[in-house]
């Protein structure tokens, strides 16, 4: 963003501090507290819990004792860890947080201000309506033009544990499904059994996609064992929860780059923007890879687009 | 009427083919051949084209500025894009190949080989897999020169009709991986205009039967 002089900069930033405030009271209204974020996480356990993440990207940092640190590529791990060595049975939490996360990108360090919103403990199904509702109902009172993608990785964990695949080949599968490359797909699972169910139905998961009635139709059709179809079933509840549910495009494919999300996954896009807007999930799972399984559900913006989408600076 | 629909085709050989295949799939009514433009609109179907170098494609479409794009699996493979690679077309097939003298041995142990190539991905990554060090000499054409001149022990490269090789003395020592051009698209825009995307699809997917 370029500015003529500084008076024009301070007016546009009086605006995006109006904005933030206003924002910010929202989700305020709705019982969410902000939350500060350490700025460091020990690089070889953030690698092991999230294995296709670029290594190349996380920017490193070593301490004086020789450990490797990275910046914050992520804020929801870092929330999890600060909450879940003071957690007490039967708490519920609602954070939000305004930070930025690091990553290396055509060499230099990019940093990414995100804003998200996260329930911990809230029941499942509860906490996917209470966070999607007040997401879209932002995006309305904007007057934003998206389109939110979900996904479930309850469903894609469930086809690989059942398929067991090495790690290697599970990436390149993984891979393939979120370039929607059906030809990569098919030539990956070409040796693979051919009378597996669960098998075929990957096999055919790229066409699993777009408006949510259609295709849940489409899989109430498909013979699945249990916990694929458990999967389904709460993909289903979800969105027949959302006050906006009919608008939202169902994509099986939907791979999200972070390996801990255990439910369903959310991708929004907007039309001036080339990559999302905003994504987030369940994430019961990263709980449970710090000692304690909890609910965990949460989203996050790309927040400085989101403010340009916003704040008129013309 | 809607903003037309973008599609990105690259210059050179691959266009051609490229053009023609749009053709024969009903999406390019006409087009002529003798233009200099770099964006023309096909007003009966409502397709914008851009003309445009094919490393360059897959930047324009990753960015949202044209909905497709045709590129080579070639020059994808060594970008990275976030883009999604949606049709194989069976145009501008041809393969990755390592390439040398004769008895050239690839497998040294210790030992460095060095490879020139215009595509450093496609060579570590390939060379990592057979467990081969490597030094690699980024070279952006003429490759085939480096093995002549002592610049390089072999070369990473794609080969369509291994007649360049041949006149320079050299062969596939090893084949990598086949390549052929694929229609891809950006993430926003697929979201955007999923209904005439996967019309193009539809036409396409008749038209390579």
């Amino acid at each position: 963003m370029e500015f003529k002089n500084i008076q024009e900069e301070m007016q546009y930033v009086k605006k995006r501090n109006a904005f933030i405030k206003e924002l910010e009271s929202f989700v305020e209204e709705k019982d969410y507290t902000k939350v500060d974020i350490n700025y460091f996480e020990p690089y070889e356990e953030f690698i092991e819990q999230n294995k296709r993440v670029k290594k190349a990207s996380m920017v490193k940092l070593i301490d004086p004792e020789g450990n490797i640190n990275i910046l914050r590529p992520d804020i929801t791990t870092n929330i999890i860890k600060q909450v879940l060595y003071k957690w007490v049975d039967g708490s519920q939490l609602k954070l939000y947080y305004d930070a930025n996360i690091f990553r290396q990108e055509n060499r230099k360090i990019e940093e990414i201000r995100q804003f998200g919103l996260e329930q911990l403990g809230y029941q499942n199904l509860q906490a996917e309506k209470d966070v999607l509702n007040s997401l879209t109902s932002i995006l309305q009172n904007y007057q934003i033009d998206y389109k939110i993608r979900m996904g479930s990785s309850a469903l894609i964990n469930a086809i690989f544990e059942e398929l067991s695949f090495s790690k290697e080949k599970t990436n390149q599968i993984k891979n393939a499904l979120q370039a929607k490359n059906q030809q990569a797909l098919l030539d990956l699972l070409d040796q693979a059994n051919q009378s597996n169910p669960t098998l075929n139905f990957l096999r055919k998961l790229l066409s699993y996609e777009g408006k949510a009635n259609d295709v849940l139709e489409r899989l109430a059709l498909e013979p699945l064992k249990e916990p694929l179809q458990e999967a389904i079933t709460e993909l289903d509840k979800v969105i027949d929860s959302l006050d906006e549910g009919q608008h939202i495009w169902i994509d099986l494919s939907l791979v999200p780059e972070y390996d801990y999300y255990n439910g369903i996954t959310i991708e929004g896009y907007t039309r001036n923007l080339a990559t999302p807007l905003f994504q987030g999930g369940r994430y019961d799972k990263l709980t449970k890879q710090f000692g304690r399984e909890i609910s965990a559900f949460g989203v996050s913006f790309d927040y400085k687009a989101f403010i340009m989408e916003v704040v008129d600076y013309e | 009427m809607n903003n037309p629909l973008t599609i990105a085709l690259p210059t050179g050989r691959l266009g051609k083919q490229s053009i023609e295949l749009l053709k024969t799939a009903n999406i390019l009514s006409t087009f002529d051949s003798s233009s200099r433009k770099l964006k023309i609109l096909d007003a009966k179907t409502n397709i914008a084209y851009l003309f445009i170098k094919p490393s360059d494609i897959a930047t324009y479409v990753e960015k949202g500025v044209a909905d497709l794009g045709i590129v080579g699996k070639d020059t994808l493979i060594e970008q990275e894009k976030q883009v999604y690679e949606l049709l194989p077309l069976g145009i501008g097939k041809c393969i990755f190949a390592v390439a040398g003298f004769k008895d050239t041995v690839l497998n040294r142990s210790n030992e460095t080989l060095r490879v020139a190539s215009k595509y450093p991905s496609i060579t570590k990554s390939y060379f990592k897999k057979i467990g081969q060090k490597v030094e690699t000499i980024y070279l952006n054409g003429s490759v085939e020169l480096a093995p002549l001149m002592g610049l390089s022990d072999v070369i990473v490269d794609i080969v369509e009709t291994g007649s360049t090789l041949k006149a320079n003395n050299l062969t596939v020592l090893e084949p990598i991986m086949d390549v052929e051009a694929i229609l891809i698209a950006g993430k926003t825009n697929y979201q955007f205009e999923y209904d005439r995307i996967k019309q193009v699809i539809n036409q396409l997917k008749e038209a390579i039967k």
